[in-house]
């Protein structure tokens, strides 16, 4: 059983700067939990204050009931994996992996038998008597991730274990990793700057940006329902597409113009979400969102019934890519590029143009200065 | 360039001015003075009777000789191991970041740039029996270098402090080549300071602590300035180290061959304790 809890945590290197600001979560026990942000957005700092390896400048961190701000990071019973593995290099792998529990002074014949269960786990024990100067990258992770699975820790921290990796050793260290955590049934806080990692392993994922927490939401509800346009725009790939629009009163509906006040291009919208904007956005600009994979042709706008409540854009394509089951068409909207993801069988070639329609139960509406969600559902 | 057989000979010519300046300066004294020590010279170096061996028979027969042979040991031994630990203690201190550190690793650095001799008048000063310092503060009458019980061990400790200098800088370069990250899966491992200590910085430092270790001890066999200054090879030879009886019997007695003999001598020991070490070397550095 292990309970971490971070109230208004916060870490301050200068008087004005905070790398991270008031970070408030409850971690529960078996929760595969993942800090998701962009390079410098305070994740991994987290992460390390939580070890230990960082003071805490502000706020509360609580393990179990028990205050840990100033604990030394051996007395708070985490197990950490680094970006680097930091293997300890005299070492045999085996050694490295019995380090931690030779420490604590744990009979000879238990490390030896908890060693070769971690091994055996995760495939190593050919390794065991090798020095990590002999080993690949993948198996560098494989015995970094050993040592931590050796002992029942509180949670495992882990720090970017798999962006030294090549794309498919990632791939299938992911689905490990997975695994591992279902058979361990151990608190994991992971942090990552790979969104396809964060929703694919987390049970919950905590969005960061500038040290501040943007949403903290399982993956799905991340996805169907984010907090805000940074949110919308890191989570998915690929990215969601935003453009500029204007908000049109029409009695009980509502229209948006895309890109001016008079455009022709225009979705019409009811029902809550029109009310929603009435009431609060009415002749204002807001910024749209849709992802890539809610832009239609036609026939299939037609297919969902929503043709008429969308005006298609024809588009001239700058880009086009075909994946197999699908195909991709980039082009440019108020300067910035939009993508599409059609079936297969759409034929478009650059520089030719398609004639595409928004799903308008899928679009987003963000406030033009605050950048909320303004559809967003709390606690949803 | 090449010779009739098709041999390429022009390589060897790039060679000829570092061979030049080795002859010159290395070479023709190595060889002049493995002459040398075969003769009897006369004042003014002279080599005049052949006595073949005769000068390592009369040295090694010789109670002088074998007290500086045992002098030397134990000299080098406090050098090194008092110059390395010194060395090493102010790395580890100045190897975290704080307030003053440039402060601390300057004076850390510094015997590095002070003169032998120089440092030796300092001591001289400090260990006056009436005046100097250490006495002041320790509340003792010891006339630290005249006496043959102190004298070795006050030469040995300012040397050992003078080779403390580079020993820092070449273990602060060690430590900086340790990847923190290493320190910091320790701490969460559970490891304390000491345990820290020997199983990673240690290690870490196994190379340079090498090389380091070699490079002392050649430099301990060859101090001399200081005991010129401060005791003269006195009291009563107790601190009569091989180079300064080199010194001695060249310059004093003028007996060259004497002088060359121990010259010879002091190469030989050099040089099969540096082949041992380079033989443990590939068994016990981790890199």
């Amino acid at each position: 059983m292990s309970e971490i809890t971070l109230k208004n945590i916060c870490k301050q290197y200068d008087d004005e700067h905070y790398a991270v600001k008031d970070f408030n979560l409850d971690i529960h026990d078996k929760e595969f939990v993942i800090f998701v942000g962009p390079s410098g957005c305070g994740k991994s700092t987290t992460l390390r204050m939580i070890a230990g390896l960082e003071d805490i400048s502000d706020g509360e961190l609580w393990i179990d009931d028990e205050l840990c701000n100033y604990l030394e990071p051996r007395d708070r019973g985490m197990s950490m994996v680094f970006q680097n593995y930091a293997l300890y290099p005299n070492m045999t792998v085996y050694d490295n992996m019995a380090y931690a529990l030779k420490i604590r002074k744990m009979p000879k014949a238990e490390i030896d038998e908890k060693v070769h269960q971690a091994a055996k786990t995760l495939e190593i024990e050919h390794l065991l008597k090798r020095r990590p100067g002999a080993l690949s990258g993948g198996q560098k992770q494989r015995v970094a991730i050993g040592s931590a699975i050796v002992r029942k820790p509180k949670a495992f921290l882990m720090d970017e274990p798999l962006s030294n990796l090549d794309a498919k050793l990632r791939a299938q260290m992911r689905i490990e990793l997975s695994k591992l955590h279902r058979e361990l049934g151990t608190t994991i806080i992971y942090v990552t700057h790979d969104q396809t990692e964060a929703m694919t392993l987390g049970t919950r994922i905590v969005v960061m940006k500038d040290g501040i927490v943007q949403q903290v939401a399982e993956p799905q509800k991340l996805y169907n329902n984010p907090a805000n346009l940074f949110v919308a725009g890191f989570v998915g790939s690929p990215s969601m597409n935003f453009c500029d629009c204007y908000v049109e009163r029409e009695g009980d509906r509502c229209t948006l113009r895309l890109g001016s006040r008079d455009s022709e291009r225009k979705i019409y919208l009811d029902g809550v979400k029109a009310g929603m904007l009435n009431m609060f956005h009415a002749d204002e600009q807001v910024t749209l969102g849709i992802r890539p994979e809610d832009i239609y042709e036609y026939e299939e706008a037609a297919a969902g019934g929503f043709e008429k409540n969308t005006i298609g854009m024809v588009k001239k394509v700058e880009t086009r890519e075909m994946l197999g089951a699908e195909v991709a068409l980039y082009f440019e909207e108020q300067g910035s590029t939009f993508g599409a993801r059609l079936k297969p069988e759409n034929n478009t070639q650059v520089g030719e143009e398609v004639a595409l329609y928004f799903d308008p139960d899928k679009i987003y509406v963000f406030d033009k200065i605050t950048e909320e969600n303004i559809f967003y559902k709390e606690g949803m | 360039m090449k010779t009739k057989k098709g041999m390429n000979v022009t390589p060897y010519f790039y060679l000829i001015p570092s061979m030049l300046v080795f002859a010159v300066f290395l070479f023709y004294p190595f060889f002049k003075t493995i002459y040398l020590s075969l003769y009897k010279t006369n004042k003014l170096g002279e080599a005049k009777i052949f006595v073949g061996l005769g000068n390592y028979t009369e040295l090694l027969t010789s109670a002088s000789f074998r007290n500086s042979l045992k002098v030397t040991m134990i000299f080098v031994v406090i050098v090194v191991i008092g110059g390395m630990l010194l060395g090493l203690l102010t790395a580890v201190l100045c190897n975290k970041a704080f307030p003053g550190i440039r402060v601390f690793s300057t004076a850390y650095a510094l015997p590095m740039a002070i003169a032998s001799s120089s440092a030796a008048m300092i001591f001289q000063i400090m260990l006056h029996p009436a005046v100097g310092i250490v006495n002041k503060l320790l509340g003792l009458d010891i006339n630290w270098l005249n006496d043959p019980n102190t004298a070795l061990y006050c030469v040995a400790i300012l040397t050992a402090w003078l080779n403390s200098g580079i020993n820092f800088l070449y273990f602060s370069a060690g430590l900086g080549n340790i990847d923190e990250s290493l320190y910091e899966r320790a701490s969460v491992d559970g490891a304390n300071g000491i345990q820290k200590f020997f199983s990673l910085t240690l290690p870490g430092l196994s190379p340079i602590m090498f090389y380091t270790l070699v490079v002392n001890i050649i430099q301990a066999f060859q101090s001399f300035g200081q005991i010129k200054i401060l005791t003269e090879g006195g009291p009563s030879e107790s601190t009569n180290v091989i180079v300064y009886s080199i010194y001695r019997d060249a310059f004093f007695n003028y007996r060259f061959g004497s002088a060359s003999a121990q010259s010879v001598i002091l190469f030989v020991i050099i040089m099969l304790i540096t082949l041992v070490m380079f033989r443990i070397e590939k068994k016990g550095v981790s890199y």
